[in-house]
């Protein structure tokens, strides 16, 4: 036992002193980090140009995927990418990092599992999600996580898909497979921050 | 239902439309064969204006549209439709114009001037339109030089009125002698003989090109029985070739002519102290002469202009006059004045151009509108159902498990019950 105030033996005193310099080296390395980050890293919606999304993250659900564009048919269907492992941007939605209109990305549900947004239904408010574009990373946090049958989507389409009003992200899946069909839509919205 | 009947209606109406689009452009493509001309030229043999009175050969003139070449005017008028006129004794006159569209492109071209007797004419689009016969006579102008007063103090031979106050002060009582005296150079023509004389021009779209050629031709100036050579014309010669007339000749024979009249005039009049005097006429003639000479000068600037492949071209365009002739340009603007004007050889091409080609639609499926898309999604179709799975899918992992437990525990169950 070292009574308190007891200088410290010559080996303790290297052993603490290794520790403070590891410490000191991991915060230097962070910091260094920190400084060589590239610029699109500390971006904001706020501060870059409009562009398409490139890639979407949202690390509550441990989503990460790129982004292609996407269109809607003539019958009004918004169909994501074939391919279950990407997310799809509407391409006539507003770009991500734009002052005006919302953002619209959809992903699909697998019913036996695999799907990019199987989990969408999980996010909940105040989760972040970040949307990288050529020109930086925007980045939302959800408001709400919504279920909403298909008549509900269809009449809400202005609501959810109309350009003429404040920045937002929309992200879409579906949800209620009946073993047959989605009987519903998982909608998350999420404002720029 | 309800919906469908106006579907249909709208898409027969953009059928409809459709159709009426392709006629209309369908009658487009083919409005241009009926608008400006696509090939066109014209020639004019001879033409000008001798003592006031204009006259020419006529023209001839060939447009085509797109619908066929029309040709207007006589193609080769005979020397009489110029009338009484000393311009040219006779000879062979040559008009030709054509204007054709082959493969939907426009061409033209023209030739026109004179020949000779014996001259003929070759076919237009020729090298060359004429052939030279011999060569005919050209009488361009005569000048009245007789008279007290010689010369309207307007006109460009005023400095030859010069004369009379020099006579006045000099001879005296002499002076109607030597008016008279004059009176040889009284008749003055400016002629020459022309083999042939022809313009030619072509035209293609966007391009026209044209030039002169002249065989055996010559003006030349006669005063008082004298023939003073003025010119010999080049044969081929440049675009806008002004001739510089020799006119110094003329001056020297017309100072000549004078000197010798003068001194036959005072011979006559002085004979009888023709030993006494002879050296005081020989300073009467010298300070005549002295005095008219510098008064002639202007006659160079003013008597004749001419210019040979006259040309003047837009970019797609030409006009070519093989001679232009103005005696006394000077007093072009006195309309009762001497003034003999002259153009052989003019013809025009161009500008020429292509039957626009508008690419009407092949069927009317072409022109049907692309369908339009929705403002907005009303579906989205994000769920896909997993690969199928057999009815027993789901309970293998238990069955496993219970199995491995019953053999566990009859293996278990044996231990036991052997001890």
């Amino acid at each position: 036992m070292t009574a308190p105030g007891a200088p410290r033996s010559t080996t303790g005193g290297s052993a603490g002193s290794g520790a403070r310099l590891l410490v000191l080296a991991v915060a230097l390395t962070l910091a260094a980090l920190y400084l060589l980050r590239s610029p699109g890293d500390e971006a904001s919606g706020a501060s870059i140009a409009p562009a398409s999304p490139t890639r979407l993250v949202v690390p509550a659900l441990d989503l990460r995927s790129a982004v292609v564009p996407i269109e809607v048919d003539t019958a009004g269907v918004l169909y994501p990418p074939d391919d279950v492992d990407l997310v799809g941007w509407w391409k006539r939605s507003a770009e991500a990092g734009s002052r005006h209109g919302q953002t619209v990305l959809t992903g699909h549900t697998v019913s036996t599992g695999g799907g990019v947004m199987d989990r969408l239904g999980e996010l909940e408010p105040g989760d972040r999600i970040r949307v990288r574009t050529s020109e930086g990373v925007v980045r939302y946090r959800a408001t709400s996580t919504d279920v909403l049958s298909r008549a509900e989507l269809s009449a809400a389409s202005r609501e959810l898909f109309g350009q003429k009003r404040d920045p937002r992200l929309v992200l879409i899946t579906c949800t209620d497979w009946d073993g047959h069909q989605y009987e519903s839509n998982i909608v998350v919205l999420a404002d720029p921050v | 239902m309800r919906r469908a009947t106006p579907l249909v209606g709208r898409g027969f109406g953009l059928r409809l439309g459709a159709v009426t689009a392709a006629v209309t452009l369908s009658g487009l493509a083919l409005a241009p064969a009926l608008a400006a001309p696509l090939a066109q030229a014209d020639a004019t043999a001879v033409s000008g204006s001798l003592g006031g009175s204009p006259t020419d050969s006529g023209t001839v003139a060939a447009v085509d549209a797109g619908d066929g070449e029309q040709v207007t005017g006589t193609t080769n008028p005979q020397v009489g439709v110029l009338g009484n006129q000393q311009l040219l004794n006779v000879g062979v006159l040559a008009q030709e114009a054509t204007a054709r569209v082959t493969d939907g492109s426009g061409a033209s071209a023209a030739c026109a001037g004179i020949a000779g007797n014996g001259g003929s004419v070759a076919q237009v689009g020729s090298s060359r339109c004429l052939t030279p016969g011999q060569p005919v006579g050209l009488s361009v102008a005569n000048l009245d030089l007789t008279g007290t007063v010689l010369f309207d103090p307007a006109t460009a031979l005023a400095p030859l009125n010069g004369l009379q106050p020099v006579m006045d002060q000099v001879a005296g009582p002499l002076t109607n002698a030597v008016s008279q005296g004059l009176a040889p150079l009284g008749e003055t023509g400016l002629a020459g003989t022309l083999g042939a004389v022809e313009a030619r021009c072509t035209a293609t779209p966007g391009t026209a090109d044209g030039s002169a050629h002249l065989v055996d031709s010559r003006l030349s100036l006669s005063l008082g029985g004298r023939e003073v050579e003025v010119v010999n014309l080049p044969v081929d010669p440049a675009p806008n070739t002004d001739v510089l007339v020799n006119l110094d000749g003329v001056v020297d024979t017309v100072l000549a002519g004078l000197r010798e009249d003068l001194t036959t005039t005072l011979d006559g009049q002085l004979a009888p102290l023709s030993a006494v005097i002879d050296p005081v006429q020989q300073q009467i003639v010298d300070a005549v002469v002295a005095q008219v000479a510098p008064q002639l000068a202007p006659l160079s600037d003013n008597v004749l202009k001419l210019v040979l492949n006259k040309q003047t071209r837009t970019a797609d365009s030409i006009e070519v006059t093989a001679l232009s002739l103005e005696v006394l340009p000077a007093a072009r603007e006195l309309a009762d004045a001497p003034l003999a004007t002259a153009e052989i050889g003019r013809v025009r091409c161009g500008p020429a151009g292509v039957v626009e080609t508008v690419e009407a639609p092949t069927t009317v499926k072409n022109a049907r509108p692309q369908p339009k898309l929705p403002k907005r999604p009303t579906v989205v179709a994000s769920g896909v159902a997993g690969p199928q799975q057999p009815w027993y899918d789901g309970l293998v992992a238990p069955a496993a498990l219970l199995a491995l437990a019953a053999t566990s525990g009859a293996v278990g169950y044996r231990r036991l019950t052997a001890r």
